[in-house]
């Protein structure tokens, strides 16, 4: 965003540019251009399809990101503090005390073969240099705050016998041990039941609410995004597309993305027979090579030559409400 | 079977016994819930069923035991005049031609060293469907999921997830069963794919006459799609009943709470004070949670 650095700002990512080779030379460019920035107990929400580069985003704020990543260029700044220039020293310092991190899929990123205590109290002991029994009351004060009944007892089971929704709680207790100021959820909810879900977002406010974390919300379904969030980024094909506040850009999109995006939401409303909702016609993200100028005019209604060149630079239009789209008319 | 019914499900009935459990004497046999518990309905030529719960309600077991891939403990299905619990052998495989069944992941449903085109083709040719070596065959069946002909020789990692559910559709077609059961097969889409699958198989029913069994974990993905809806929870049918009427008045307690649990865009928004009036924050006239349906 343009209006940037204020003593407010948690996250700046500037123009960020990831991209995947054996020599970060070598790499081509799946993350094109991000920028977006969070400030200190917002929930911000990051929404595009699978293959739009939500999750590179965020492992690169973790500097996490998979074998052969490289970030090829921009910033990443935490409190001011520059990020992908870092230390290891200084990175494990910030990864264990600073930022926190959930992911889709708990089962995945806790170990099987140990119990949860053992898990949990590792962690809590190396990022907060506290004693082993100090740790196991932490952790059970920490179950007792992501509401798990008779935490004790949880502390002696493996993440197998637990639901879900219960592994999800445990390592959201997991990534608060430290108290960050920012926590990442990436589709914390996506492998979840409806009604579990809906638990865990609660749980979510709870903990920006209580503690004043700010969220970095990954998640492709738009329901999650408006309950949940103070600003939106939408991401199409490695760029930020669009972002500002989550109920400008919804009840106003700018970007022809977002609104076919949007458009294609389903909905509890049953139409009438015959009907068929609008999906986004064109080929699928990921199916075509990009070629410069904005990645969404192959599928765009409004496309016209001069997309074919757009240097997809965030553009004003309302305050702190920005899109890549020049063009007028387009914003009907 | 009713005159108007393609199938026939009654009181299906499965509970998956551990295979040995140490009961010690003088304990009582632990109580096992059933998977599926007396589960009864019928489909009609052209309907479109959605079975919607939440995981371990029973609603993807429910199909298995319909397709005869999960063998239930008690129960009819009855397809064309013969009950398939009755079946085995080739008796079987040639009623099970009438119902082909659709999976959530069709990466893992696809042989990811055959051609598009020789999966759809066997899948004719193994139930000796005339013509299916004919490359016209393959032809047609990619052009009713919408994908072009040469997609044929193509391998399924050159697909993207939403193409990849259009072949395994069309493998399902290739049999020409009577009924198409999907089970999650939206799941692992993204909304706007989902959207583009929802469609295909509402033009395919229009089409031909076929009908579906739907099942899904988002009701929003059932509610522009299923003509009649059947809410399960712990094995059991909470509620059925026409789409429009379960969405617009549950009757059911659980309906009720999992419709409330669905995250609605607009709704949330407006229940933040966001309305959908000119300018942002103008919806203070809207106090928080007084309205939802």
């Amino acid at each position: 965003m343009n209006d940037s650095q204020t003593p407010d700002t948690l996250l700046e990512i500037d123009d960020l540019r990831i991209g995947f080779a054996a020599k970060a030379k070598d790499a081509a460019a799946t993350v094109r251009g991000v920028s977006l920035s969070v400030r200190r107990g917002r929930i911000v929400g990051l929404v595009g399809e699978s293959g739009s580069g939500k999750s590179l985003t965020c492992r690169s704020i973790m500097r996490l990101l998979p074998e052969g990543g490289h970030v090829l260029s921009g910033s990443v700044a935490f409190e001011g503090e520059d990020v992908l220039g870092m230390s290891r020293r200084e990175l494990l310092e910030f990864r264990s005390t600073r930022v926190g991190m959930i992911f889709q899929d708990p089962f995945s990123s806790l170990n099987p073969t140990r119990r949860i205590g053992a898990q949990m109290t590792e962690a809590l002991r190396a990022s907060l240099g506290i004693s082993e029994k100090d740790a196991v009351q932490r952790a059970v004060s920490l179950l007792d705050e992501v509401d798990i009944p008779a935490p004790s007892d949880k502390l002696r089971m493996y993440p197998h016998e637990l639901s879900g929704g219960m592994r999800q709680r445990v390592m959201l207790a997991i990534a608060m041990g430290a108290r960050p100021r920012l926590l990442i959820a990436d589709e914390p909810t996506t492998a979840l039941d409806t009604t579990t879900q809906a638990q865990i977002l609660r749980l979510l406010r709870r903990v920006r609410d209580e503690n004043g974390t700010s969220i970095l919300l990954v998640s492709h379904d738009f329901g999650v995004i408006a309950e949940m969030c103070d600003e939106v980024a939408v991401m199409y094909d490695g760029f930020v597309v669009e972002s500002g506040p989550v109920e400008e850009v919804y009840l106003r999109p700018q970007h022809p993305y977002t609104r076919a995006l949007i458009a294609s939401v389903p909905t509890l409303t049953v139409p009438e027979r015959g009907y068929r909702r609008p999906t986004i016609p064109g080929p699928p993200l990921g199916t075509t090579a990009y070629e410069g100028g904005c990645p969404f005019s192959p599928r765009c209604p409004l496309a016209r030559p001069a997309c074919a060149d757009v240097p997809m630079t965030l553009l004003p239009v309302a305050p702190a409400h920005v899109t890549a789209c020049p063009f007028e008319g387009v914003h009907a | 079977m009713s005159e108007a019914s393609v199938l026939s499900v009654r009181n299906l009935t499965k509970v998956y016994r551990p295979r040995r459990r140490l009961i010690l004497p003088g304990q009582p046999r632990p109580a096992i819930p059933a998977a599926v518990d007396d589960v009864s309905f019928e489909l009609a030529p052209g309907e479109i069923i959605g079975i919607a719960g939440e995981s371990g309600s029973g609603k993807s077991t429910t199909v298995k035991c319909v397709a005869r891939l999960v063998d239930p403990d008690a129960g009819e299905v009855w397809l064309d005049g013969v009950n398939l619990m009755t079946l085995s052998g080739s008796p079987l495989r040639s009623a099970r031609r009438l119902l082909q069944v659709v999976f959530q992941d069709p990466y893992s449903s696809l042989n990811p060293q055959l051609q598009i085109g020789a999966a759809i083709r066997e899948a004719g040719v193994a139930h000796g469907i005339p013509g299916a070596r004919d490359p016209r065959f393959v032809a047609e069946l990619l052009d009713k999921v919408r994908l072009p002909a040469s997609y044929a020789s193509r391998l399924p990692r050159d697909l993207s997830g939403g193409q990849r559910q259009r072949v395994a559709i069309a493998r399902a077609l290739a049999p020409r069963p009577k009924i198409v059961i999907a089970d999650e097969a939206v799941s692992a889409l993204d909304v706007s794919v989902q959207t583009e699958i929802v469609n295909l198989f509402l033009d395919l029913r229009d089409q031909t006459g076929i009908s579906v069994i739907f099942v899904s974990h988002q009701l929003p993905v059932l509610s522009a799609l299923a003509d009649r809806l059947i809410v399960m929870k712990s094995g059991r049918m909470v509620e059925t009943g026409d789409t429009r009427e379960v969405l617009a008045a549950p009757k059911d307690a659980y309906t009720q709470a999992l419709l409330a649990a669905y995250p609605d865009p607009q709704a949330a928004l407006q229940r933040r004070g966001f309305g959908g009036g000119e300018r942002p924050g103008a919806g203070a006239d809207d106090p928080e949670g007084a309205r939802d349906e």
